[in-house]
């Protein structure tokens, strides 16, 4: 009980100081802090604490009311037009900018009214675009309370500060407003009430699990589940799919002289594309498996042509495989691999 | 009365057949590993006969040196050694922080040979050992694989492994590493645990946990073994595979082995305490609640026992709990979650980029890509697969081993391009299956539809054919490959095991449905030893070419013929020659193993990088300004400081090309010294161009000084471009030697007391400079540690 007026106080202490900070230049459409009580509000109707503008509301918020403002709002630039365009990662960085404004407000127990998370649509609002100058997504923009015109005075974030996600921009945040934002409260990913369902679904399950497996009864049984398993992952490791996942290396580059081909294959043994990588190790699987199945499957077809052809086949598939490869190696490494035969037989 | 007589009378002479030819098989693959051995160690001579027989690189020192020690000093004082030639003047425990194994094994090597009056020295001891070991691991896979798929894979594996290119690059004459006993005491290591399963006898499951005791000892890889062993298991039971033996080759290895392990001092308490251990323990509580099991349903009815296993599969999912959340709350309240980054590394592969910079920038540490497998196994790689599925048909206990140990090892080796080291043995062992059994199928067809013989359909008959069949391959074989003569008894046994169950003609008949064509069954065995002889060639051009080159001797071929570059050797032996027995040595890290164990002076830092402040240290003096330079170094009782120098013949992994890495680390603990001082506008340059703080830097100093004499005009061969300070004098600090080529300069610090005398015979205002100077050093003393 002795909490509570303390805190109250402190929610009321910014308000405070902003309206006798206001009561003295009291020009403007609206008093300022009419305006916060505003954005306040619409900050607690949406969920994630983003506040949605308008070319309306950009005007009210913004343009209209004079510096400095006693809020500085950081904005994301949406287009529900460009959200199936995965290279730009919209939907993702949306997802994050709005972690961090519902972490910032959770975390100042939305008592904050110097900064508000906002976001735009590029269909509803085109003419506060291009009062932005805002020409490419993805972009984030940073008011401030003395930003005059919208698009010189406010600060643009770099693609380098939303590359590591949310705790990337919340570092913008700090260093650009001084105002700390504190930890990101990531949601979880499975919440408390699902982990406990999981936990009870297990420990009921587990009997029967355990009689099954018992009885011998599971597809961990079939050893052809196993077989392919095991196939996968040799094929998974030998095609480098690890190098291009912790070098996030692109499926294949486009030519630098000639925008209209793609390379999918680099030469140098350091680096290797994501296609390329699939191809050999699509190659060095194959043949294996073509074998397997002369050695193991062929030899119980009764029918002698079939066996021919299925043979005639694999054989050729095989060399041309293993061809491939030693070509391609030779291409990339530059090695002149060479035997050493005696001398007099030059 | 006739009929069984001549029964009783065909029996024998089938049987005597039968015996004679498996004697004869048994010879000729006794003669056949020999020469596997004898392959094994010769492929790997080429260091020797290309260069000469000596230790190779840098790590290879050390353990050459403890061994030294070792064969000298006798076991217990090197338990106890106590190293102060090395980090000082810290020093540095050896005996509790080595994997001791490698270097135990040389010692008895060599004292063996000693007690029977071989007069070998320590050196070549330590060269031969890695060589003689790749024939040990290529019986070892023989026998791991027989256990597996019989006599001919365990044959052709053996050969595989004999000369991948993956084994040889780390086991070459004088690679004298870990690694090198290491392989050997994985592979025997899972030989035992397979033959175990086979077996179930409690002889080889003491000898298992002995082999991983061995293992242990060597190297640190053992925890793959301490982990697959128990996925293996857990995979086991899971699949209804659960049986005494089973039992009988886990339970002791746990026991037994994690007790020796717990002896090795390096390991010691980390064999219970670490989660790489944790699977092992917890598979073991599993194994006995499901033997529990399986003991209760069988001394109870079916009805008892369907009201007991209620009972006892709660009991049991009681306990697993309970240790399961031991274990959790063990792991959380560890730092790192009780895993080491190198192991969360593999398990989770981006960890390393993103949280631990060091590793992930260690070249070994970097994940391959696919020309990495062509190098490391070349055609093995497309062989594999196939070898995986006939490891499936049947799939037995061991096959299992061998398909998860392929399935780990691959994706290991796909995280980490070192671990393709471990991956190479289980690629040798599933080609080997593949080969052998490719073979079989392929000349099985040819056997029973060469023309001619077709028409006789007696057994003896096509029994004597299939010899002459393979006396006619054999004659094409000859001479393509030696592998494939490896394949010949693989054939041979796989048939005689065949042959010897029913051979009957009904049996005789039923392989003549399982034949191939004729001809495409020719040309696949044909396209087979191709590939095999591709593989042979492969493996002798990287042994001979990519893997063999000691790093302390270079060579270079030019125009005008081979050029020697001994100059490392030549700078050491100057060292051993010419200084006090105690006197210190300073040299960047990467020279302090070579400097203790070839010039056998003291050194500050070494390749065992422990101390980082004492590496800082080094670094801060060589990117110091001489005067400065010559305190940090005098504080640390240097008498003798070392550069290595590439720029007159063009070697570029020198000391001026790792310069940026001393300023780093330097400026890392004695932030006076910074990064940007020795750029220019970003660029590392030592042209004219360059800052002044590089220009007066010690390094710079020591590695240019009078090189503008050797062409007058000072052009560096590595950085290809003309030196920015030319003539300059060194004031703290003398050339006592600088090597034929250049390589290595050694400089001496001059003493303290001329350089005061010839001040003060200098002019009053000279006298209170060096007053204030000697002030001055007191003062410096701060940025000093060792002041």
């Amino acid at each position: 009980m002795a909490i509570s007026p303390a805190s109250t106080a402190i929610f009321f202490l910014p308000l405070l100081t902003i309206s006798l900070f206001l009561s003295i230049p009291t020009a403007g459409s609206e008093p300022e802090s009419e305006l916060v009580a505003d954005l306040l509000a619409l900050q607690s109707e949406s969920k994630s604490g983003v506040i949605h503008l308008d070319d309306r509301t950009i005007a009210k918020f913004l343009t209209s009311p004079k510096t400095p403002r006693p809020y500085s709002l950081l904005i994301f630039f949406d287009a529900t037009q460009l959200h199936d365009k995965s290279e730009l990662h919209l939907l993702d960085l949306r997802r994050e900018f709005s972690l961090v404004a519902s972490s910032f407000i959770a975390n100042y127990n939305n008592s904050n009214t110097k900064l508000f998370f906002a976001d735009i649509e590029f269909r509803e609002s085109q003419s506060s675009f291009h009062l932005f100058g805002v020409n490419s997504l993805p972009h984030i923009r940073l008011v401030g309370p003395n930003a005059k015109s919208l698009k010189d005075d406010s600060e643009q974030m770099d693609q380098g500060d939303f590359s590591r996600m949310a705790e990337s921009m919340a570092e913008f945040v700090e260093s650009r407003t001084k105002l700390t934002v504190g930890p990101l409260h990531r949601p979880p990913i499975i919440s408390k009430t699902q982990m406990g369902l999981i936990v009870a679904l297990l420990l009921i399950s587990a009997p029967f699990i355990i009689k099954k497996i018992f009885a011998g009864e599971t597809f961990l049984h079939d050893p052809k589940i196993w077989l392919s398993g095991a196939v996968f992952v040799y094929f998974f490791s030998v095609s480098g799919a690890m190098h291009n996942i912790i070098r996030k290396m692109p499926m294949f580059l486009v030519d630098r002289n000639d925008p209209n081909k793609l390379v999918f294959f680099y030469q140098g043994s350091g680096m290797q594309l994501g296609a390329e990588g699939f191809a050999v190790g699509f190659l060095y699987t194959i043949v294996g498996l073509l074998l397997a199945f002369v050695t193991h499957v062929l030899v119980y077809v009764k029918n002698a042509t079939a066996k021919r052809v299925a043979m005639i086949f694999a054989l050729f598939v095989s060399f041309w495989a293993v061809q491939k490869v030693i070509f391609l190696d030779n291409w990339k490494t530059g090695y002149g691999i060479h035997g050493f035969w005696p001398s007099s037989w030059n | 009365m006739a009929a069984p007589e001549i029964s009783t009378a065909a029996v024998p002479t089938l049987y005597t057949n039968n015996a004679l030819r498996n004697a004869f098989g048994g010879v000729l693959a006794f003669f056949i590993l020999l020469l596997i051995g004898v392959m094994a160690f010769s492929i790997r001579l080429f260091s020797v006969i290309k260069y000469e027989s000596v230790i190779h690189e840098f790590d290879p020192y050390f353990n050459y040196r403890v061994t030294q020690f070792l064969a000298k000093n006798g076991i217990y004082e090197f338990w106890n050694w106590f190293d102060d030639r090395t980090w000082y003047p810290l020093g540095r425990v050896i005996g509790g922080t080595v994997y001791p194994g490698l270097t135990l094994t040389a010692g008895t090597i060599w004292w063996l040979l000693n007690s029977l009056n071989i007069p070998l020295s320590v050196e070549t001891v330590c060269v031969f050992t890695a060589p003689i070991f790749s024939a040990f691991a290529s019986w070892a896979t023989y026998l791991l694989t027989k256990e597996v798929k019989g006599t001919g894979a365990g044959l052709t594996a053996a050969a595989l492994l004999a000369m991948v290119p993956s084994y040889i690059s780390r086991s070459v004459a004088g690679s004298y590493d870990n690694e090198a006993v290491a392989i050997f005491a994985l592979i025997f290591t899972f030989y035992l645990y397979i033959k175990t399963l086979n077996t179930g006898s409690l002889f080889y499951a003491t000898l298992n946990s002995i082999a991983y005791f061995y293992m242990v000892c060597s190297w640190g890889g053992y925890t793959f073994i301490i982990n697959l062993i128990p996925m293996h298991v857990l995979l086991c039971i899971v699949t209804g595979r659960f049986s005494s033996r089973l039992y009988i080759a886990y339970a002791p290895l746990v026991v037994l082995g994690t007790l020796l392990a717990a002896l090795v001092p390096v390991v010691g308490f980390n064999a219970v305490m670490t989660s790489e251990h944790f699977a092992s323990f917890l598979v073991f509580i599993i194994l006995h609640v499901v033997a529990f099991a399986y003991y209760i349903k069988g001394i109870l009815t079916p009805k008892m026992f369907k009201v007991a296993v209620t009972l006892v599969v709660s009991v049991g999912l009681a306990v697993c709990c309970a240790v399961i959340a031991v274990l959790i709350a063990l792991v959380a309240s560890s730092p790192t979650k009780g895993w080491s980054g190198r192991s969360l590394s593999l398990l989770d592969p981006t960890y390393a980029s993103k949280y631990i910079p060091i590793i992930a920038s260690v070249s070994e540490h970097q994940p391959p890509t696919w020309p990495s497998y062509f190098m490391d196994i070349n055609v093995l790689a497309f062989l594999v697969p196939a070898g995986i599925i006939a490891c499936f048909s049947p799939l037995s206990d061991a096959s299992s081993f061998v398909v998860l140990y392929i399935a780990t090892s691959v994706y290991f080796s796909g995280v980490m391009v070192r671990l393709m080291l471990v991956f190479a043995p289980a690629a040798c062992i599933t080609s080997g299956i593949a080969l052998s059994q490719a073979f079989d199928v392929f000349t099985r067809s040819i056997k029973f539809q060469l023309p001619g013989i077709s028409s006789n359909t007696e057994v003896d008959a096509a029994e004597t054919s299939s010899a002459t069949a393979k006396a006619q391959n054999d004659a094409v074989k000859t001479e393509k490959s030696e592998e494939t003569s490896k394949n010949r008894p693989s054939k041979k046994s796989k048939k005689k095991e065949k042959e010897e169950k029913p051979s009957t003609k009904a049996k005789s008949e039923k392989k003549r449905l399982l034949a191939l064509p004729l001809d495409s069954s020719v040309i696949s065995l044909l396209l087979l030893i191709l590939l095999g002889a591709f593989y042979v060639v492969h493996c002798v051009w990287a042994a001979a070419e990519a893997y063999s080159a000691p790093s302390i001797v270079l060579t270079s071929r030019s125009h005008d013929g081979l050029h020697v570059f001994d100059d490392f050797r030549e700078a050491y032996a100057w060292l051993r020659h010419n200084t006090d027995v105690d006197d210190k040595v300073a040299s960047w890290w990467d020279y302090g193993y070579q400097t203790t164990a070839m010039a056998n002076r003291t050194v500050i830092v070494d390749n065992n990088t422990w101390n980082n402040t004492h590496i800082a240290t080094v670094g801060t003096a060589m990117s110091s300004p001489e005067k400065a330079a010559w305190e940090i170094f005098h504080s640390l009782d240097v008498k003798y400081v070392l550069v290595v120098f590439g720029g007159l013949v063009g070697y570029p992994s020198d000391d001026i090309n790792k310069f940026l890495w001393m300023v780093r680390i330097g400026g890392g603990v004695f932030p006076h010294i910074k990064e940007p001082d020795y750029l220019r506008d970003g660029q590392y340059r030592i042209d004219s161009q360059a800052t002044p703080t590089m220009l007066n830097c010690l390094m710079y100093k020591l590695s240019y000084y009078r090189f503008v004499e050797t062409d007058g005009k000072g052009y560096d061969r590595v950085r290809q471009t003309e030196i920015g300070k030319k003539y300059f004098k060194l004031t703290h600090f003398e050339e006592v030697f600088t090597t034929h080529h250049w390589m290595v300069r050694i400089y001496k610090l001059k003493p303290p007391k001329n350089r005061i005398r010839g001040k003060s015979k200098k002019s009053k205002s000279q006298k209170t400079s060096s007053t204030s100077n000697r002030a001055k050093r007191s003062g410096t003393g701060k940025k000093n540690p060792w002041h």
